[in-house]
């Protein structure tokens, strides 16, 4: 199973949102990182069939999605970093009806939605109106629905904001275990969502693919390139303004930071291992640095 | 699909709250007093006498009776006649009224005869001529007098402006967020990427749109219908012709029949009324959701179909009619709810020569207006692009 992103390319008006984009994927869980604005969003909305890219196409096991239409969404699994519901159903309601939508007969649905209810941990609130569903909830019942038609391509834009830590675990857990024998695409933001299931990281900066391997290999690349040390008060303006920072804590010794920098940036500067984020910083300073 | 479809639609209150409003209106225009019911017995004894098709007797006899009754009433007190006076002369004067009628009829086919013999067979006058003397003639024995109770007033919801008004707002009030909803409210994204989400989900949602206006327009002839049987007490008269229905007498309703050229039992136009209003409804609905799909809000989809049919409509209401603008209230959404007017008159167009009756070419029209809506329906539906 495979699926081809060949060159894809979206503009709007006056606006370029993701540049010749090309990947290959295979199953798998594939993290899709990048700062506000990087077209996560729009290349998501054309991997799942709702937006028509500008140029380039994309195949699914050698056939173009926009000439398979419905065979092709039959497989997908999609989540919107953004949706709505219907106010008026109950939980049990909604995802019967995208079970319809989505092919299932019903015999087959009324089973499948037990079965994704328990999935997002929302079994004894079925009876419930959406309307009555806090944000988490909403997120749950929209991976439910995603999953209901056991997809073979699932995409999620940004499945876990708005989730509380027990339940960014659970949904962590459940993807590592579907993502077997499935094409999983995930963006996020909270780096540690992915960081020890994603087979495959895509970076993207300004709608373009500027990085796309193993974990392993992106924290390879800058393994001996982060450092802790403790500075004060007084230095830290200065420091921040000059050099890559991640984390930032106080503790009793003073302030302890890391620094993402080629070469040791002060004697007393500790060498530690790389993490994501550290990637994620090695890579986005500049956005990362303006949104301070 | 379609059951949950139905469901959204239906889940609207402001339905019920609206249906609510006209069902009073209804009750209320129910018990506003009309010149006359022929609820009493008196007029089972005059349609003993002078029911059924008028013959040249009792047109001579009744038209005796006015001329006395008009000199005697420069002696009389007008209030002092009794109730049974008032009701034989109305009853008279409705005869005389269809011997008159009668008599224009056989006027209008000897011009049409003549009509015929003077033309060219090939010409469009000629077919236009013959196509209504056929009609005409199979008139023949219809204009009468006829006892006819509830049927007076079934063809309209009060009268032909209100039933364009109550059905439209229904209409549009249930079905222009079927689509733009879904683009509002930001489901269209889940929607677009499911199997059947760019495809069946139309059918289903035109589905429940048809169900919607069964629903309505059932409830609402069946309102009107109990009001009418209790305002008039009884079925007789179903079977009477069309040209025996009182407009304006015993109704709110100026419908004329009287000069209607279809050979049509009351039921059968009651029947073909409710049929073509349903289709009409089903016309203007597939309308509502080409605009509903157009649209990324449902106010918006609301006032531009209520434009729609209500411009034309007030067009012709206003009586701005002349020129083109009057093809324009004629051939308009509104007319195909009304149903009044479709059958009162001989009216045909010129259609490559041949004469075409104005309610096959209105619904012919619309037909293939609804045909190309439904067409870019689908067609904008699958292609719309979840940019936000
Ligand atoms: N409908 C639109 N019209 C014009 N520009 C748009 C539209 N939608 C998105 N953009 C622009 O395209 C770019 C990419 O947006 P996109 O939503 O894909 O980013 P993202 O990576 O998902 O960001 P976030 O992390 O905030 O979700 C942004 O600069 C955005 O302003
Ligand atoms: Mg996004």
């Amino acid at each position: 199973m495979k699926l081809t992103i060949e060159n894809i390319s979206k503009q709007y008006k006056d606006k370029i949102a993701v540049k010749g984009f090309s990947a290959e994927l295979t199953e798998g869980v594939y993290a899709l990182l990048g700062p506000n604005g990087a077209g996560k969003t729009t290349l998501m909305r054309m991997v799942a069939d709702i937006l028509k890219p500008t140029a380039g196409r994309i195949l699914f096991n050698d056939k173009d999605i926009s000439v398979m239409g419905d065979q092709y969404r039959d497989v997908l699994g999609y989540l919107p970093q953004e949706f709505g519901l219907y106010k008026s159903f109950t939980a049990t309601r909604f995802l019967m009806y995208f079970a319809s939508l989505k092919g299932l007969d019903k015999k087959e649905a009324k089973i499948r939605v037990q079965e994704v209810l328990q999935l997002v941990n929302l079994q004894g609130e079925e009876k419930r109106k959406l309307s009555t569903f806090s944000g988490g909830m909403k997120r749950r019942i929209g991976i439910a629905q995603a999953l209901l038609n056991d997809p073979k391509v699932l995409i999620v834009d940004e499945p876990t904001a708005g989730l509380d830590p027990k339940e960014r675990v659970r949904f962590r857990n459940l993807l590592s275990e579907i993502a077997a024998d499935r094409i999983v695409v995930l963006s996020t933001h909270i780096v540690s969502d992915i960081e020890y299931i994603a087979k495959e990281v895509l970076l993207m900066k300004e709608g373009e693919l500027i990085q796309h391997n193993t974990l392993e290999s992106l924290l390879e690349r800058i393994n001996g390139r982060v450092w802790n040390v403790v500075v004060t008060k007084e230095e830290l303006p200065t420091i921040q303004r000059e050099y890559k920072i991640g984390n930032i804590q106080r503790n009793e010794k003073g302030i302890e930071i890391r620094i993402i920098h080629d070469t040791k940036p002060f004697p007393n500067a500790l060498q530690v291992p790389a993490s994501l984020e550290d990637v994620y910083l090695y890579f986005f300073h500049e956005e990362v640095r303006d949104n301070v | 699909m379609f059951k949950h479809e139905c469901y959204k639609i239906f889940t609207k209150k402001s339905i019920y709250i609206v249906f609510f409003l006209i069902v009073l209106t209804m009750i209320y225009a129910n018990n506003l007093p009309t010149d006359m019911i022929m609820k009493e017995e008196i007029y089972e004894e005059l349609y003993e006498t002078f029911g059924g098709p008028v013959t040249e007797e009792k047109g001579k006899y009744v038209r005796e009776k006015m001329r006395e009754s008009d000199a005697g009433e420069l002696v009389d007190e007008i209030s002092s006649r009794t109730f049974e006076d008032k009701a034989t002369g109305e009853v008279h004067f409705s005869v005389a009224l269809a011997h008159m009628i009668k008599e224009q009829l056989n006027e209008r086919k000897n011009i049409l005869e003549s009509k015929i013999e003077n033309s060219d067979k090939s010409s469009y006058e000629y077919k236009d001529a013959e196509k209504e003397l056929t009609m005409l003639n199979q008139i023949d024995n219809t204009h009468g007098f006829y006892l006819i109770r509830m049927w007076q007033g079934m063809f309209d919801f009060i009268e032909p402006a209100t039933t364009v008004i109550f059905l439209s707002v229904l209409i549009i009030l249930g079905l222009t967020p079927v689509f733009s909803d879904e683009y509002t409210k930001r489901t269209a994204g889940l929607i677009l990427a499911t199997k059947h989400g760019k495809r069946k989900i139309i059918t289903a949602k035109i589905m429940a749109a048809i169900t919607y206006i069964v629903i309505v327009i059932t409830s609402l002839h069946l309102v009107n219908g109990i009001l009418k049987w209790i305002k008039h007490g009884g079925i007789d008269g179903w079977n009477a012709p069309i040209q025996g229905l009182s407009g304006g007498i015993d109704t709110i309703s100026m419908m004329e029949y009287a000069h209607s050229p279809y050979d049509l039992a009351v039921w059968e136009l009651y029947g073909l009324t409710f049929f073509l209003q349903f289709i009409g409804a089903v016309v203007i609905a597939i309308m509502v959701l080409f605009v509903s799909v157009n649209t990324k809000n449902s106010m918006i989809a609301l006032f531009i179909s209520g434009a729609i049919i209500g411009i034309p409509f007030m067009i012709s209401q206003i009586g701005l009619d002349r020129g083109i603008i009057q093809h324009l209230a004629n051939f308009n959404y509104s007319e195909l709810i009304k149903a009044a007017g479709l059958f009162e008159e001989y009216i045909t167009y010129n259609i490559f020569g041949q004469p075409i009756l104005y309610p096959t070419l209105l619904f012919s029209i619309f037909g293939i207006i609804t045909a190309l809506l439904l067409y870019f329906t689908y067609y904008q539906h699958r292609n719309y692009q979840v940019k936000n």
